[in-house]
């Protein structure tokens, strides 16, 4: 699904990834942990395609080299970020970008627009599964949200946009119990064998719905650590400082 | 053929010369290069039979009253002239010197469509008087027209007797080489409203003025939506008098400017000594598109009361980046999620309108430009 070598990525003139390999496989759940500042959110950008990073390498996603496709490309293609802090934009009603978002998508890829009574139907199933309010797709986009309602947004989103590759930034900070269960919901209702999934996260919380076949730890720009799902309660247990000496 | 604005200079009873470069209120307005710029007289517009479809219709050609079909409630009178208030030169020329000034007296509610179109290569004034009697509603739309290398001067010179409301929207769509020095005189009686609203969309040079005296509890709503694109100059003026207690005004615009264009936003509000309970709004937004547009925004207040409530603002700014990203992350392209944000950026003012067939026709409008 996607093969990353010797990734180098700024942001600023700042280099932050210093030549980074990983591989996700089709089907597969990759953790990426570490400490603040350490360049988790800078890969999914990187990954993304996101204005902000400047990025050397080589990327491939499903076989094509996407290093030099601007974000708007790639998502088309299948890549998917929910950001760690999405923006609020004002006069942009949700439910207008959420349907332009979809048919601009499809536009792009060949396919005919969604008529809106199939949209709808499928909007208010996915809205009603992840247990969000109709009201939200009035509001301007993330405008006035919750923390837990600005996330939850993203997971509709994604829901809507059938991604291949998901990246998820720290989705589950700032979330309640039950607002972590309906998000974890959401993302486990799109895992498949076609579907990757790359999370960043602190904490193993979410790691308890949702099941990591990898987890990496980052440290200055580079994976120093990779393991299966028992790294991240291992980390919980005893911080880097200890895990990363023991290795 | 003859200069307009020579016009003034050779014996006009209004004012005995042309406000020199230094003199005009705000330096940023450029008329005085229209000031050797000639033009020929219009000549008499050609006549045209009302259709059923069009009831509340008035079609004004070159300021001449063409053809209408009103209800009875509706008085029309050609050739009348008034002014209640000081108003500035321009408009008491477009008052004056306009062949055909039109009245309309209004005695019920009503809805109302007004198109004014204007001949090519020439010097033209047109002049509207409305009167709203007491406790009368109207919602009333200017169309603007036309106009190719023509100079036009366009008064509408307001009065709404008390508790009266107008909702008042003016479209001005010109040719891409017209120059429209149009003004509204308002006067506002105890307890009347009006919400003015108007979209500068295109012509070579818009001015707009906006004079307003505000009686007793009266409240006033102006806004207006200034697109400018190419070498076009768009300016906004509002000069507003709160003359009594309990009056209110609000005044909203938002500005769309790209290539190399300029806006100017000028409010003045004046809130008079010994009033009460008065409240004063001001704000402008202008959004540039490009390195060379310019926007030169000048809210003004001046308070000579101390029981009121006054603010303004100015904001000017570039689309934003981070949401220029979000959107491209959703797969929608750079001009759509550009297209998108700039929608998002005027809605506000359109979507203030509060006369929803006249929203609906703003925005058929917009369509039609190339925002």
């Amino acid at each position: 699904m996607l093969k990353i070598k010797n990734l180098e990525v700024s942001i600023a003139d700042k280099e932050v990834i210093k030549g980074l390999d990983l591989e996700v496989k089709a089907g597969e759940v990759h953790v990426v942990m570490g400490l603040n500042g350490t360049g988790k959110s800078t890969l999914l950008k990187a990954i993304s395609g996101s204005y902000e990073t400047s990025s050397k390498g080589k990327m491939y996603f499903l076989d094509e080299d996407i290093i030099e496709l601007g974000a708007d490309e790639r998502a088309v293609k299948g890549v998917f970020m929910s950001f760690q802090n999405p923006i609020e934009i004002p006069g942009v009603n949700t439910i207008y970008f959420l349907k332009t978002a979809v048919n601009e998508q499809r536009k792009s890829r060949g396919e005919e627009e969604l008529p809106s009574p199939i949209f709808m139907k499928e909007l208010q199933e996915k809205m009603s599964f992840l247990e969000i309010d109709k009201s939200i797709l009035q509001r301007s986009l993330n405008v006035g949200f919750s923390g837990g309602e600005k996330k939850k947004s993203e997971i509709l989103q994604m829901m809507m946009l059938h991604p291949k590759l998901i990246l998820l930034d720290e989705i589950d900070s700032g979330l309640d119990i039950d607002a972590l269960k309906s998000v974890a919901k959401g993302i486990n209702s799109l895992l498949s064998p076609q579907t990757s999934l790359i999370i960043v996260t602190h904490y193993n919380r979410l790691l308890e719905y949702i099941k990591a076949d990898f987890v990496h730890i980052l440290q200055e720009g580079k994976i120093v650590k990779t393991s299966d799902a028992s790294l991240a309660k291992e980390l919980e247990e005893k911080g880097y400082e200890d895990v990363l000496s023991s290795s | 053929m003859y200069s307009p604005l020579h016009e003034l200079l050779q014996g006009s009873p209004y004012f005995t010369k042309v406000p020199s470069k230094k003199e005009e209120k705000w330096r940023f307005s450029n008329l005085f290069n229209y000031l050797d710029k000639e033009y020929q007289k219009a000549s008499i517009p050609t006549q045209k039979v009302p259709s059923k479809e069009e009831a509340n219709v008035l079609e004004i050609h070159d300021g001449q009253l063409i053809s209408h079909h009103l209800p009875s409630c509706v008085h029309i009178k050609e050739h009348s002239i008034f002014c209640e208030i000081e108003v500035n030169p321009f408009a008491k020329l477009a008052s004056h010197s306009s062949p055909y000034p039109l009245e309309l007296n209004i005695f019920e509610d009503v809805d109302l469509k007004l198109y004014f179109h204007y001949n090519n290569e020439c010097f033209l004034s047109s002049n509207l008087n409305i009167i709203l009697q007491e406790g009368v509603k109207a919602n009333i739309y200017l169309y603007f027209k036309g106009g190719e290398n023509s100079f036009i001067s366009h008064a509408n010179h307001v009065k709404l007797e008390s508790k009266s409301k107008l909702y008042l929207t003016q479209e001005k769509h010109l040719s891409k080489t017209a120059v429209l020095i149009s003004q509204d005189c308002l006067h506002l009686h105890e307890n009347s409203y009006l919400q003015n609203f108007n979209l500068l969309s295109q012509g070579e040079y818009l001015h707009h003025f906006s004079k307003a005296d505000l009686h007793y509890q009266s409240e006033l709503k102006v806004s207006s939506l200034l697109l400018s694109s190419d070498a076009q100059r768009d300016i906004f003026s509002c000069d507003i008098n709160h003359l009594a207690d309990g009056s209110k005004s609000q005044v909203l615009s938002k500005q769309v400017i790209k290539d190399k264009s300029t806006c100017v936003f000028d409010a003045n509000t004046m809130i008079a000594k010994g009033t009460k309970a008065t409240q004063a709004q001001q704000s402008s937004h202008a959004l540039l598109l490009s390195e060379s547009a310019q926007i030169h925004a000048k809210p003004h207040l001046e308070i000579y009361s101390d029981d009121l409530s006054a603010s303004h603002g100015s904001t000017v700014g570039e689309l934003d980046e981070l949401a220029i990203s979000y959107l491209l992350s959703r797969g929608i392209s750079l001009s759509k999620a550009k297209e998108i944000l700039v929608s998002a950026f005027i809605n506000e003012v359109i979507e203030d309108i509060e006369v929803s067939e006249h929203q609906k026709r703003v925005f058929k409008a917009l369509g039609e430009t190339d925002v």
